[in-house]
């Protein structure tokens, strides 16, 4: 068998970048969830003390014997409420051996698209919308976003200093359009975009100028070069292209550009399945973003479309490690290495995150595949 | 401005009425003020549903022909329940709307909170002429298995999002099995994480995560029943 010669950096740097590697680089999206269930705990103090929640993370990454990317921190409840989404966690809203979900209800009211419009999401939250989703005081939020820094900046020494991993991501922040969707509801949100279109361009327009600005500020504060971006609802399973065009490529495209202008390559996140939509992704530069998608967008069409164009990332489902044989985990990867990775343009990758409940054996199937198919093959 | 929907108008809809075609186009505020206006001017309710349904089996005609999207028939769907709101105080107690095709129970099991996909699959076969029992979210399987016995439905349908629910939801379909329960009904399963591996693990009889496909096997059941 060949040996490995790139570094995490060196191998996800030339996947994005289309161009050969050594071997696959791998990039599960492992969280607290997956690493506590493996260690038989529940997560209710995690969510209490974030940096429990990553060093059962890093304890699960080392016993494994790692992988070559990772998203930065723990997400906990109090991470999402910074942000702006209400979630329901283990030991406060739901039983103790539950994992946090979101709540999504109608919390964002019509009328709050004009103020997002004319202060931005940001001050929106801060000023009033965090008070309506969590029963926190503003000496509670201080604290929560003292700690979540005080999370993010460990975060990167562990993944980033200690193990070298690449891909560093520095922020985390779903898509604009996602944003109002989760917190208007989705069928709250489809209305407005049919009968308050003009209200939500308005909010999305300044939203995006936003969320260019917030992340090119936290890269250079996190030292990240990479923006991941979770998009679940904007795609042709649910929209028809009019829609897509109005209210979510031309934003994209903006965010595609302001980031790539400062050295900075989106991420997306595109659950559900965006088969009708991937054509669009033709117009951006060549190698601008990551696409990845969870098992349900039909990967080697899209790599079809978009070969030698941008870096995807892949897609082993979620059912696939909660409830597949490590025979069946390895033989979609090598099927996902043979396929995607002709160009260089692959990230082998798990289809959303890797679950809670996935089998140990199918995760190291996973790994072990990952790591030695080409090298033994070459 | 509302957004235009700009969609061929069929021979078919020509022949229909205003508040037909206005609830295809879900035109919104024309569909609720004339609604609104007929029922004070005293028309037969029932009239007035029967030319909204109309026009949601034609929006579901252009969902087929891939004109029209999920957006679309929630739209559509939602709009209906707002046209009952305002029709149900006058309909009176021997009003029956029509008969009921079939009985489903719709649940997310327990674990999971997530209820969007069973509350939008809900509304579509509502407006097939199902009636529905939606045990709601996070629901614990032997609950489950009490109403089943209880409602006696044609189907069962699971709404689920996260992959801990998989062991639950073989344990309803066990227990079923079991109490001699399974054959008398189709065990559906939907949702972003599951295929064809969550369906054969569990041991249902459909999976899709489209619910438009949901409804069209429940309506083949039932057809093949001689229902519907």
């Amino acid at each position: 068998m060949k040996e490995e010669y790139m570094t995490s950096e060196e191998r996800i740097t030339a996947a994005m970048n289309l161009e050969k590697q050594d071997r696959v680089p791998i990039v599960p999206l492992v969280g607290m969830d997956l690493a506590a269930t493996y260690y038989k705990l529940n997560t209710v103090e995690m969510h209490k003390d974030p940096i429990k929640g990553l060093d059962i993370m890093l304890k699960f990454f080392d016993e494994f014997g790692g992988w070559d990317g990772h998203t930065t921190f723990p997400l906990v409840k109090s991470a999402y409420i910074i942000s702006g989404f209400k979630v329901k966690a283990p030991g406060q809203e739901l039983p103790d051996n539950y994992f946090a979900q979101f709540d999504e209800g109608e919390w964002m009211k019509v009328e709050d698209y004009k103020t997002i419009a004319d202060i931005g999401w940001s001050k929106f939250v801060s000023n009033e919308y965090i008070y309506r989703i969590s029963d926190w005081t503003p000496e509670d939020v201080d604290k929560a976003r003292k700690e979540f820094w005080k999370l993010l900046l460990k975060a990167i020494e562990e993944w980033v200093v200690k193990r070298k991993t690449g891909l560093r991501t520095g922020t985390s922040r779903t898509h604009p359009f996602f944003t109002l969707s989760l917190s208007r509801s989705m069928i709250k949100f489809t209305q407005d975009l049919y009968y308050r279109p003009e209200l939500v361009e308005a909010a999305l327009d300044t939203m995006t100028d936003e969320y260019i600005k917030h992340t090119v500020s936290q890269m250079k504060y996190t030292g990240g070069n990479v923006a991941y971006i979770p998009e679940e609802r904007a795609e042709g399973a649910i929209y028809p292209l009019k829609i897509f065009e109005r209210f979510w490529w031309p934003y994209t495209k903006r965010i595609v550009e302001g980031l790539n202008d400062k050295g900075i390559t989106p991420w997306f996140h595109l659950d559900q399945c965006w088969d009708l939509n991937i054509p669009y992704f033709k117009e951006l530069p060549r190698a601008s973003c990551i696409l990845d998608f969870d098992g349900l967008t039909d990967i080697f069409r899209a790599k079809k479309i978009l070969k030698n164009h941008l870096c995807l990332m892949s897609d082993v489902s979620a059912s696939l490690f909660s409830i597949g044989t490590p025979k069946q985990v390895e033989d979609y990867v090598k099927k996902l290495i043979d396929k995607l990775g002709v160009d260089g343009g692959h990230i082998l990758a798990s289809g959303c995150e890797v679950p809670p409940d996935c089998k140990p054996e199918n995760f190291k199937a996973f790994l072990k595949t990952g790591k030695t198919y080409q090298l033994s093959k070459e | 401005m509302k957004i235009s929907l700009n969609y061929s108008v069929h021979l078919s809809q020509i022949m229909s009425s205003q508040l037909t075609l206005n609830l295809i186009e879900l035109e919104y505020e024309k569909v609720l003020s004339e609604v609104k206006e007929r029922l004070i001017q005293g028309e037969e309710p029932m009239r007035i549903i029967k030319e909204c349904k109309q026009g949601l089996a034609l929006v579901g005609e252009r969902y087929k022909k891939k004109e029209y999207f999920l957006a679309e028939l929630m739209l559509s769907g939602e709009l209906f329940k707002d046209v009952m709101e305002l029709v149900e105080p006058y309909l009176n107690e021997n009003t029956t709307e029509e008969n009921i095709i079939g009985k489903i129970v719709l649940v997310t099991i327990q674990g999971d909170i997530h209820d969007l996909g069973k509350n939008i699959l809900a509304t579509l076969l509502k407006l097939e002429g199902f009636k529905i029992y939606d045990l709601g979210v996070d629901i614990n399987p032997d609950i489950i298995i009490e109403k089943v016995k209880e409602i006696k439905p044609d189907f069962l349908g699971f709404s689920a999002l996260l992959t801990t629910t998989f062991d639950p939801m073989k344990y309803v379909v066990d227990k079923l099995k079991e109490i001699g329960f399974r054959d008398q009904l189709k065990i559906m399963v939907g949702g972003g994480i599951t295929n064809n591996l969550v369906k054969d693990y569990i041991g249902a009889d459909f999976q899709t995560i489209d619910g438009t496909l949901g409804v069209q096997y429940c309506l083949d059941v039932i057809k093949a029943r001689g229902g519907g």
